[in-house]
């Protein structure tokens, strides 16, 4: 009887072990390949880690100096910022915007952001913040385009915004928020990874209130189609994307499908055409370790740029790899964005530079 | 009946159990199963029209593309020669001169010897097992008869490199060859069943095994011969030398991370290289249980310096749906062209 359940658990052991080595991607790795000339923009140079791009003024806004999991807040000696970059010509050059009346100016390291076009036409942004000491909450800042700045409107703070990573619009006030996990240390997060009990998932703030939309997963980039109809959500660790149909009126989701990516996709953009794009880390371990100790430049990881085109059902996709590295120029890619109609793309990382390329291959063939 | 004592026996399952979870984990890694393709092309893609696939393809100095192909119907023996013009993507058959009576040519693997002002072309004659050596007229697409090589060695041979007028390298993959059982095996587990040989007037001599070789390439100017292991995802160089025989100097393995199945030089001294980059899917559809697997076409350059690693850009990736099972590439001017026996893609670099 002792033997059957040393065998039962030797057994158990022995799946979970090859469960952990294959979520960590021991036997993969990236081959490189460009869809054309590709550069780095000046500017960003401590993260790139999401970017809103408003086609309404040819401007894209980047997040840059995310501090995630930090145990010292003395060893984040980088700042927290917002760029502007021009998308009307190549100047390979992004500015940082002054914020006004922030709360908190050195508390300030943005993560996912979103926009949203107001009723009088000017452009309002939903942040999400950590602090120095991992505390979160969401930030407004509307962008007032006369003084070029920032203007901080309102910080949302709340319970349920566990540890958040994306941000999507959906008001003038009201928002969805992912959160990633529920640890808030790094050993936290390591048990929370390798047991697959995972505390993050979906919050809906509708200006007052919060409620779940999804518990228990981890949801990493978070993003709507264009008719605001179908929800994406990335779940990281468990290498796929759930596709959720989004009702704005009763604030439910429902599940569509769950496409397997094999590759650990990060936050998302809607193109034109309403294909989904998406950074993407190939190979988990070396995630890791350069996600863990960001300032090492000896450690980076690969990056992966996605273009996902959907079935009209949205129960499978097409899957055209447009930006393959080996991490040596472009480390841990986090975002993808094309604007001039599909033409040009740009790579945001998690913790490094922001990448600019043409797109000179054919994607739909 | 051997009688154990409890605490042997305890000892005996729980090694036995570490032993064969271990092997059988390893083999799970190494078919790939946590593996896709996400598809990439390099430019505009089409297939050739009205042209079967490419069985065979080399190019000589002067980047004339020489094919051989096969016709879609498997009861012919319809097999051809042709030269293929990349600037209108046409092709036109070669005719061959000379040869002895009652001599029809099958081709298979080719290679291409460029030391004279017309190259000579060394062919599998898969019909009767013989390397039959042609050399070119460039100009009027013709090949003259010269020289036939005979040996049983050549039986089941996968790739061929010309390395002089009267020599080759070749590889053949397995020991099984014919049996389909045996050679699965073979492609799956790393196990050295596969040949390197040198051949020089009439001397044959087998120079080094290697896990399931797919394909050879020797470098005149490196002194070195390439080979691709399609079981341990790696291509070999081999520097060889010439003293009593041929002899391999120093050897050197680098890893692909793909189960490669063709290696082509292209004029910078670079490789080609077609790989299944999802090993179970290619199983399966040798067993035809799924209808197409990936395709990933690499261009890998090996460094003169041992210690550096391989620089590999992906040039091409399939998930099947165009092109299944990529097993031949080969670059015309600025075009790609990659086979899977039963169709030719031409892609724009």
């Amino acid at each position: 009887m002792l033997k059957i359940v040393l065998v039962v658990l030797l057994a158990f052991l022995v799946q979970y072990v090859f469960k952990t080595l294959l979520m960590f991607d021991i036997n993969k790795r990236t081959y490189n390949h460009r869809p054309g000339q590709c550069r780095k923009v000046d500017g960003p140079v401590h993260g790139s880690e999401d970017i809103a791009i408003v086609e309404e003024l040819n401007l894209a806004f980047i997040t840059s100096g995310l501090a995630y999991l930090i145990e010292d807040p003395t060893q984040v000696t980088w700042k927290g910022q917002i760029f502007a970059y021009d998308l009307s010509k190549k100047t390979y050059k992004a500015e940082s915007i002054p914020i006004v009346n922030l709360e908190d100016g050195d508390g300030f390291h943005p993560h996912g952001i979103s926009h949203w076009i107001k009723k009088d036409g000017s452009v309002r942004l939903f942040v999400v913040v950590h602090s120095k000491q991992f505390r979160h909450s969401i930030a407004i800042l509307d962008f007032d385009k006369t003084k070029w700045q920032l203007n901080h409107v309102k910080t949302v703070r709340d319970d349920k915004f566990v540890r958040p990573n994306d941000v999507v619009a959906t008001g003038e006030n009201s928002f969805l928020v992912s959160n990633d996990g529920g640890a808030q240390t790094i050993i936290g997060n390591a048990i929370e990874m390798f047991t697959g009990f995972f505390k993050g998932g979906l919050v809906y703030f509708d200006g007052k209130n919060s409620h779940y939309l999804l518990e228990n997963t981890v949801a990493n980039g978070i993003i709507f189609s264009r008719d605001r109809k179908t929800l994406f959500v990335s779940h990281f660790n468990q290498e796929t994307i759930g596709v959720f149909a989004w009702d704005q009126k009763k604030i439910t989701i429902k599940k569509i499908s769950e496409i397997e990516t094999l590759t650990g996709c990060y936050n998302f953009f809607i193109d034109n055409e309403d294909n989904l794009w998406s950074g993407c880390h190939p190979v988990l371990k070396d995630a890791l370790g350069h996600l863990g100790d960001a300032t090492n430049p000896n450690l980076y990881s690969q990056s992966q740029v996605l273009r996902f085109k959907f079935s009209s059902d949205l129960k499978s996709t097409e899957m055209v790899e447009v930006f393959s590295d080996d991490g040596r120029f472009t480390a841990a890619s986090a975002i993808a964005a094309t604007f001039d109609n599909g033409k040009q793309l740009l790579i945001g990382t998690v913790f490094r530079d922001l990448t600019h390329c043409d797109i000179d291959v054919p994607l739909d063939f | 009946m051997l009688q154990l004592s409890p605490f042997a026996s305890n000892c005996l399952f729980f090694t036995s159990f570490a032993i064969v979870t271990t092997l059988f984990g390893k083999l799970l890694l190494h078919i790939d199963i946590n593996k896709r393709t996400y598809n990439h092309v390099p430019g505009e893609c089409g297939v050739i029209p009205n042209l079967p696939g490419i069985l065979g393809l080399t190019t000589s100095t002067t980047g004339r593309l020489y094919m051989t192909t096969n016709s879609k119907d498997i009861n012919t023996d319809q097999t051809h020669l042709f030269t293929f013009y990349s600037d209108n993507r046409t092709a036109r058959e070669i005719e061959i001169r000379g040869g002895p009576p009652k001599w029809r040519l099958t081709p298979g693997a080719l290679s291409i010897n460029s030391e004279t002002s017309n190259p000579n072309v060394f062919v599998h004659n898969k019909r009767t097992n013989n390397i039959d050596v042609f050399e070119t007229n460039e100009q009027n697409d013709a090949w003259q008869y010269r020289k036939t090589f005979k040996d049983e060695q050549f039986e089941g041979l996968t790739d061929i490199s010309a390395a002089g007028l009267n020599s080759f390298f070749f590889v053949k993959s397995s020991i099984f060859g014919t049996n389909f059982a045996l050679n699965i095996i073979e492609r799956v587990v790393p196990i050295p069943t596969g040949y390197i040989y040198f051949v020089s007037g009439n001397n044959i001599q087998q120079i080094s095994r290697v896990s399931f070789p797919t394909g050879i390439v020797y470098d005149s100017v490196k002194k070195s011969i390439f080979v691709t292991s399609s079981t341990r995802n790696s291509i070999y160089r081999m520097k060889v030398q010439v003293k009593n025989g041929i002899e391999i100097v120093s050897s050197k393995e680098y890893d692909l991370g793909c189960s490669p199945s063709s290696i082509w030089k292209d004029f910078d001294g670079s490789f080609l290289i077609t790989c299944h980059p999802v090993k179970f899917r290619y199983l399966l559809s040798l067993f035809n249980v799924i209808t197409s697997s990936p395709s990933l076409i690499l261009r890998v350059a090996v460094p003169t310096d041992k210690d550096k690693p391989l620089t590999i850009t992906q040039l091409y990736s399939n998930d099947g749906a165009t092109i299944s099972n990529a097993n031949v590439t080969v670059r015309a001017g600025r075009s790609l062209l990659i086979s899977d026996g039963t169709k030719i893609l031409n892609c724009h670099l």
